[in-house]
């Protein structure tokens, strides 16, 4: 299964039927669903929320409307010098509304999930696509900007191994990039921990920018 | 999703459209329907960059740097110019860097009157400074409180390094003696960038 590499722990919250739903591979944590009606879609990023307990205690998805911040603020002697800042967020969702595992650490993480169902084994498209509207740059109050594309993300979860269905990379400044697909049928998520390249001295300031995720099955 | 699915759902995924409108921006979001499905979430970013100046005249770190002159007996007050010995360069040079991000910065020489041998003074006017970049000129040194330097900023950063030779001018006659010193006799200069 996808999620052999899980620890113990989060194994034993999965079912029976789902551990042997899963297909053997990759390590990172993608879980194989039952389909059933309706055909849906679902996308967190950060907090999300659930009806009724997580995904296997048949909890609902719902929608959250909290938009969550990834932020950092560089020390004064390290503005400009090329030493990568860690970036952290103000997201409280450690845990998976799939089984409630915690599999973000918090701050340094955000999580990125979500499910793509279809009623049957075969209706739809084979896969839903995430992708990321990514602005140019960032922009202060003085109309400074930094390049979206100094903002880089490494993708993790806690007991996984391998490569992840969402994996780490670079924010195209001012284009949509793909994030990573979720096959049909199935819960794939992943924890992005953000980075600031801090490459080059910018004005000072406070930079804002909006990245909307969108998850889509054609 | 498109509207016109909608009569192909059940009454709970009517439910779940009205609670998730299309277009919605949320952090957790989901859409049903057998057409095209679409769900967005936004997150936001910040950096934050602190105002920060720095500036460096001479050898990195506390090290303060002498630049001497001393005049052929032949030479006093001919109105030749005499090179210095010494500053981090060597040849009475000196490294001058200024780095902020916050606008123009603006630089300043005082020292604290004619350099002095205890008795007879020279005026600093008599050294000159000559820069290697005309964008970070040096001050013109002075008896106290030099004129106002401005280094200006490109898009809100100052990022200017040059070397920074002195050379005395030589131009009259003064009485024998050493003048000025480690931080005795008004020997030493001080150099102040700020911005706003």
């Amino acid at each position: 299964m996808k999620a052999s590499s899980q620890t113990d722990s989060r194994i034993l919250l999965g079912t029976i039927a789902v551990l042997l739903a899963c297909a053997s591979g990759a390590g990172a944590y993608t879980v194989n669903l039952t389909p059933k009606n309706p055909r849906t879609i679902y996308l967190q990023v950060g907090v999300g929320t659930f009806t009724g307990g997580n995904y296997q205690q048949g909890g609902s998805p719902a929608t959250n409307p909290l938009v969550n911040l990834v932020s950092v603020t560089v020390p004064a002697a390290q503005v400009g010098n090329g030493t990568a800042q860690t970036m952290t967020t103000n997201s409280t969702a450690s845990q998976s509304l799939y089984d409630s595992f915690a599999f973000c650490n918090l701050p340094n993480q955000l999580y990125v999930g979500g499910f793509y169902r279809s009623t049957n084994g075969s209706a739809g498209s084979a896969t839903a696509t995430l992708v990321a509207n990514v602005p140019a740059s960032l922009v202060s109050a003085g109309g400074r900007t930094i390049p979206f594309s100094q903002i880089s993300w490494t993708s993790s979860g806690n007991g996984d191994a391998g490569g992840q269905p969402f994996p780490g990379g670079t924010f195209v400044a001012g284009g949509t990039q793909t994030i990573g697909t979720i096959n049909r049928n199935e819960w794939a998520e992943s924890c992005h921990t953000f980075s600031y390249s801090n490459a080059a001295v910018a004005p000072a300031g406070t930079y804002t920018g909006r990245v909307t995720y969108t998850l889509s099955a054609p | 999703m498109s509207k016109t699915l909608l009569p192909k759902m059940g009454a709970a995924a009517l439910v779940a459209v009205l609670a998730a409108p299309l277009g919605a921006y949320a952090e957790s979001n989901l859409a049903t329907g057998n057409g095209a499905l679409s769900a967005n979430a936004n997150v936001d970013f910040q950096i934050t960059i602190p105002k920060f100046l720095s500036l460096r005249v001479g050898t990195v770190g506390a090290t303060i740097d002498m630049v001497s002159f001393n005049v052929p007996a032949a030479n006093v007050g001919n109105g030749t110019p005499v090179a210095g010995t010494g500053g981090n360069v060597g040849g009475g040079a000196v490294s001058a860097a200024v780095l902020g991000n916050s606008g123009n910065v603006s630089l300043q020489a005082t020292t604290g009157g004619a350099i002095s041998d205890g008795t007879d003074t020279i005026a600093w006017s008599q050294i000159t400074t000559a820069t290697s970049n005309p964008s970070l000129a040096a001050p013109v040194l002075a008896n106290g409180a030099s004129g106002i330097v401005t280094v200006n900023a490109v898009s809100g950063v100052v990022n200017q390094s040059a070397t920074w030779t002195y050379s005395y001018t030589n131009s009259a006659v003064v009485p024998a003696g050493t003048y000025g010193g480690v931080n005795v006799n008004n020997g030493r200069v001080t150099y102040t960038a700020s911005v706003p």
